[in-house]
């Protein structure tokens, strides 16, 4: 048993550095092949005019005169010592410039997390193999949110929860009470996918013939709902963890431009407006480690839900995300 | 943002057990009927509206609604309901065309992983790990870096971000049909290995994949135009609704109706595709199943 | 002081309306602008924290010499103290140096600098530091993009005794005072710069009247009061240490998110009041208003006169003729922006109001002048055709740039269409917007430039400023005019005040011939404070929010 999860998680982490390793690669490739001038970049600005020294100075400091496979080289070597480089735009280590913006989209990631798992699971438990138009209202809702762009509810949520009623500060990073509309501009429409899925899989669940038994056995519905059902009803969650964590770091890339919060995601895009080669990389890397970090708890998390699978053999465990 | 997962076509788990009732099937009607006006604004976007999408005029900027402009007016004077109905193709075709790509791309290698020997099985499975390890949006971000902003390139980003996730549906509906007994009696029969896939194998993996793709659709029209939102796919002053709204935003406080309807018509859009998508795969789950 | 001063609505106060001489600073709206004292309290008491929402475009680097973005002075200012203070009336005052000579033939400067000056790390502000930090600014390490060419012709310099540095220029350079008063070239501390000059970026260290605390990158920049600060500029209003106890700077990109920070009490102050909000603002009891137009080019959309169409003057002419520049400014400002007369703002000095209107909306002018160009025909499109081509021009516009540009970039293709040219909006990113402005592939570009000396005409239309291989200069429009060359030279260099007002006038009569770019407007820096916040200052030199005479009446 043991043996078995330590060739399970020895097996994902290879797997995993392979990942790493195939997105420092592929995303290298990528934007060293992109036309533009980095040495302008770096000291570019509407107003620049920097002097020939300066750009001779930058040029060299950067190694922009080196030929490709040195470059690559150099950046293999250094990110194997966790050294992502020098941020072009910023002047400073890209480890620094992703660290001082990592708490603020952790903060947020986690609140959208909190708010859109706990939403969509007491919705599904309360209206799943309920009435007609109960389930009627809550999948025409889920629907409805599920297909709202989280940059228009985002616009919607400011407009009257900020601007109209002035309950909820419009931006920035500061506090719990700036952290409830970007959370639930990125929360609601992955409730309303997860809300979905959840029930589906709880009326399925509500089917089995131990609930059955377990209602006959004179269990109230709660009770059967939660300590019966859910259990069960979970595992299509866990298997979509990695479509709702990539859902939540993709959608940071909005919610934090528009709410104009610090985070990972604004860093992303101003760095791939001025072609910041090191600083897109290392999100890059940093949103494959998360991916393959992942993987490995799902995997675990799946023998602690469905005691069944640790028998199984390793093949026919669903991959975080995956179809196979 | 995505309606129904590509990164998850068809968990093992959920895909058994799906028993989605369409809540009523008027629904179905109705989001058809949408989709089929969508359609019809696309080709022919003059049946609607008389107005000229790119019509300047300094004096009538951020008008409200009106008789002669019905849903208002935007920053420069233009008509927004002209401006809606023409962005209709732009918005339909990043959906759509991303998803093709997605198709094309995804199925080419999908086959090739179900069919082919271990290692190129390997080759293309892990490739699509690397793949799959960036979120959609991330890995539309570098290709937009790489190709530079615009529609055809947002369409693009959108298609290869989602070539991953279809090579390994594919892959999986591959296997599948290439275990199944009627391919074993084929290939018993002598058939060459091509022979097979053409005949056998691509049009029975064909069906329950385009059917998943319809839903893709509305999740690629969303990205679309989250990237024009953020500048970097269709530009001014072609309309776009992505790009409406980014610019909405500035003049929210003046101008509800410019920052309101641009974001109706995605989610409407988004849901009539998704209905009948899902009624589709109802359909299809109930014979082929 | 009528037709440039729309802005000035309500109270006037007594230092704009001297400012006539040239540097106007417009100030409207009740309450505080420099020089007056508001209802309420009237003597400044000390204590409190300012918070102010700054607009996004947050520098990269926070070292003066290091950033060229127009909200570096915003965030620097407050630390680092300039040399000399620019004031309204267009007279350089001291700060960090007591006084200055100059020589006859233009090359060397004597400064005498103030004693007791202290920097925050304690290092000592003297001669010898005054000389490091102009290496500082032309030291390649420190990747200038602004400071070290603003100071180009300075060649080196000479401690004379502790208090003392002798100057010499390269060539006569009659602004030197003028750009020594900007942000941009503010003091840091020569031990840091000799100690830790890769700190600077992060968290740079000067003598002014605020220490920084922390650049919390995306989010803000928070200071606290320097007690020992004793060394204000004479341009301002009290002498001693800053009234707030502490301050703090935030990045709100997105226009109404800023707005309603202010609005909702979020914030104490915001910098860019959209021009939206402008009327929303003044008919708020809670809120006051201040605005300054910023020295040097107006906003404006350049033409590249090194490639056809636009190298032919005629058809720069008509199309700037086929333009409605009021009508699009007042549509996308409210009402709020003026329409630029010229090629440099009324608040530059030697602005030449006497060419005002000469530019002027003129559609049959613009046709009559393509004509003559020998673009006769018109296409299917209505576009107008010279031998089968059609009449053409591409705009690359970064999508970063503010949304009001857009916004006349739209308009103006509509205008000029009408006319039958075709302008071709394009929106490549940043980067590939940047590579081909030095490629010279691009028939229009925008922008602006703030700076408080006519020179500013020499950065944009000296052919010598036309980026080549080698070097990278800002004449956009790719201009080269033996007549304008000569000029702008010759002002530069001239130390004769009368004889420089005379070049200058020359200078922009020539422009207007010329029509290198459409002027749109005069570039305002508008702020926007809860009434409780008094003398929120924006310094003449680089209009931007200066916090040193701030109070707050709580």
């Amino acid at each position: 048993m043991r043996n078995k999860i330590l060739r399970l998680v020895g097996g994902r982490l290879i797997a995993g550095v392979g990942v790493l390793w195939g997105a420092a690669t592929l995303t290298f490739l990528v934007l060293y092949f992109t036309p533009g001038d980095q040495a302008q970049a770096i000291v570019g600005g509407e107003n620049a005019a920097p002097t020939p020294e300066v750009i001779a100075q930058v040029t060299a400091e950067y190694g922009l005169d080196q030929p490709w496979y040195a470059q690559y080289l150099s950046h293999l070597g250094r990110i194997l010592h966790g050294d992502l480089g020098t941020s072009y735009r910023l002047h400073t280590p890209v480890t620094q410039a992703i660290g001082e913006q990592a708490g603020a989209t952790l903060e947020l990631a986690l609140a959208a997390a909190v708010v859109g798992l706990t939403l969509s699971t007491v919705v599904a438990l309360a209206t799943a193999k309920r009435r007609r138009w109960i389930r009627g209202i809550a999948s025409g809702s889920e629907l409805v949110i599920a297909s709202t762009p989280s940059f228009w509810l985002g616009i919607l949520l400011l407009t009257v929860f900020s601007f109209g009623l002035r309950l909820f500060p419009a931006t920035g990073s500061h506090g719990l009470q700036s952290l409830v509309l970007p959370a639930l501009a990125l929360a609601l429409p992955i409730a309303g996918v997860l809300g979905h899925v959840l029930r589906e899989a709880l009326e399925e669940v509500l089917d089995e013939p131990f609930i059955v038994s377990a209602r006959t056995r004179g269990l109230a519905d709660l009770t059967v709902r939660l300590r019966h059902a859910l259990r069960h009803a979970l595992v299509p969650l866990i298997t979509m963890t990695g479509y709702w964590v990539g859902a939540l770091l993709g959608g940071a890339v909005i919610t934090e431009t528009l709410f104009t919060r610090q985070g990972i995601g604004r860093l992303l895009l101003s760095a791939v407006n001025a072609k910041d080669l090191p600083v897109v990389l290392g999100v890059v890397l940093l949103s494959a480690g998360i991916y393959v970090l992942l993987n490995l708890v799902v995997d675990l998390l799946y023998l602690v839900i469905d005691p069944r699978l640790r028998d199984a053999p390793a093949t026919a465990r669903p991959a975080v995300g995956g179809a196979s | 943002m995505t309606v129904v997962t590509p990164a998850n076509p068809a968990p093992p788990v959920s895909a058994r057990r799906l028993r989605f009732r369409p809540g009523i099937r008027p629904g179905v009607y109705l989001a058809a009927l949408v989709l089929f006006l969508l359609v019809l604004a696309t080709v022919a976007p003059h049946l609607f509206t008389g107005q000229d999408p790119l019509a300047v005029d300094s004096a009538q900027t951020l008008r409200p609604p009106s008789a002669e402009h019905l849903l208002g007016t935007d920053e420069n004077g233009r008509d927004v309901f002209s401006r809606i109905v023409f962005g209709t193709r732009t918005s339909l075709l990043l959906g759509f065309g991303a998803i093709a790509i997605a198709l094309a791309g995804g199925g080419l290698l999908g086959v090739a992983a179900g069919l082919g020997n271990r290692f190129v099985e390997n080759l293309i499975m892990r490739f699509s790990d690397i793949g799959l390890a960036f979120p959609e949006l991330l890995l539309a971000l570098v290709v937009i870096t790489v190709a530079g902003s615009g529609t055809s390139n947002a369409l693009i980003a959108i298609g290869v971000a989602n070539i991953p996730n279809y090579a390994r549906v594919v892959r999986a509906q591959t296997l599948l049909i290439r275990r199944s007994s009627y391919v074993e009696a084929a290939h018993a029969l002598g058939l060459s290995v091509p022979r097979v896939v053409l005949r056998h194998v691509l049009p029975n993996a064909v069906k329950p994949v385009l059917i998943l793709a319809t839903i893709g659709v509305g999740s690629a029209l969303v990205a679309g135009s989250a990237l024009s939102f953020l500048g970097l796919g269709t530009p001014p002053p072609e309309p776009e609704w992505g790009s409406m709204l980014s610019t909405a935003r500035d003049f929210i406080s003046r101008a509800w109706w410019y920052g309101l309807f641009p974001g109706v018509a995605i989610t409407l859009t988004v849901i009539s595709v998704t209905v009948v998508g899902r009624a589709l795969r109802l359909r299809s789950e109930g014979r082929t199943w | 002081m009528t037709k440039r001063t729309q802005m000035t609505t309500r109270t006037m106060t007594t230092r704009a309306a001297a400012a006539v001489l040239g540097a106007a600073m417009v100030l409207a709206g009740c309450g505080s602008g420099t020089g007056t004292v508001s209802a309420g309290g009237t003597t400044p008491r000390a204590g409190g924290t300012l918070i102010l929402g700054e607009n996004g475009q947050e520098p990269t680097c926070l070292d003066p010499h290091g950033n060229s973005s127009s909200d570096g002075p915003v965030i620097t200012v407050p630390v680092s103290d300039s040399l000399v203070w620019f004031g309204a009336d267009g007279t350089i005052q001291p700060w960090l140096a007591d006084s200055w000579k100059v020589s006859p033939d233009g090359l060397t400067y004597t400064f005498t600098l103030h004693p007791g000056v202290k920097f925050h790390d304690g290092a000592v502000w003297n001669a010898e530091a005054l000389k490091t930090n102009f290496e500082h600014m032309r030291d390649p390490a420190t990747k200038s993009p602004l400071a070290a060419a603003y100071i180009a012709p300075y060649k080196d310099s000479k401690v004379i005794d502790e208090n003392t540095l002798e100057v010499h220029l390269s060539s006569p350079y009659s602004p030197f005072l003028n750009i020594l008063a900007q942000g941009y070239l503010g003091m840091i501390s020569p031990k840091q710069i000799k100690e830790a000059p890769q700190s600077i970026c992060e968290h740079p260290i000067g003598s002014g009247p605020f220490i920084l605390d922390k650049w919390t990158k995306g989010q803000s920049v928070t200071y606290h009061k320097n007690p020992d600060y004793n060394w204000g500029p004479k341009g301002a209003k009290h002498t001693g240490p800053a009234y707030l106890d502490k301050l703090e700077i935030r990045f709100l990109t997105e226009d109404a998110t800023r707005y309603n920070a202010l609005a909702s009490g979020e914030v104490n102050a915001i910098d860019f009041t959209p021009p939206q909000n402008v009327e929303d603002v003044k008919a708020n009891p809670d809120l006051g208003f201040v605005s300054a137009l910023r020295p040097g080019h107006p906003m404006s959309f350049w033409l590249n006169t090194s490639r056809a169409p636009f190298d032919d003057v005629k058809v720069r002419q008509a199309l700037l003729a086929s333009v409605d520049r009021s009508a699009i400014i007042k549509g996308i400002s409210f009402g709020q922006y003026e329409v630029a007369q010229g090629f440099v703002t009324p608040s530059t000095p030697d602005y030449a109001s006497g060419l005002e209107g000469k530019i002027a909306y003129d559609p049959a002018k613009a046709g009559r002048l393509l004509d003559e160009a020998g673009w006769t025909a018109k296409d299917a499109d209505g576009i107008r055709t010279k031998d089968g081509k059609r009449l053409t021009a591409y705009f690359p516009i970064d999508p970063s740039f503010p949304a009001q540009r857009m916004q006349i970039a739209v308009q103006t293709q509509a205008a000029a269409r009408k006319a039958g040219i075709d302008i071709q909006i394009q929106t490549p990113s940043t980067q590939e917007v940047s590579d081909r402005s030095l490629a010279g592939d691009y028939d229009l570009a925008s922008g602006l430039w703030a700076t408080n000396t006519a020179d500013v005409l020499w950065i944009q239309y000296s052919s010598k400023n036309i980026t080549t291989d080698k070097r990278r200069g800002q004449n956009v429009a790719r201009l080269s005019d033996g007549k304008l060359d000569e000029l702008l030279q010759t002002a530069r260099e001239t130390t004769d005040k009368a004889k420089q007002t005379d070049l200058y006038n020359q200078v922009q009569a020539r422009l207007i011939e010329l029509a290198p770019a459409i002027p749109f407007y005069n570039d305002p820096r508008p702020v926007s404070f809860q009434k409780k916040v008094h003398d929120l200052t924006l310094p003449p030199a680089y209009p931007s929010p200066y916090f040193y005479d701030t109070w707050l009446d709580e």
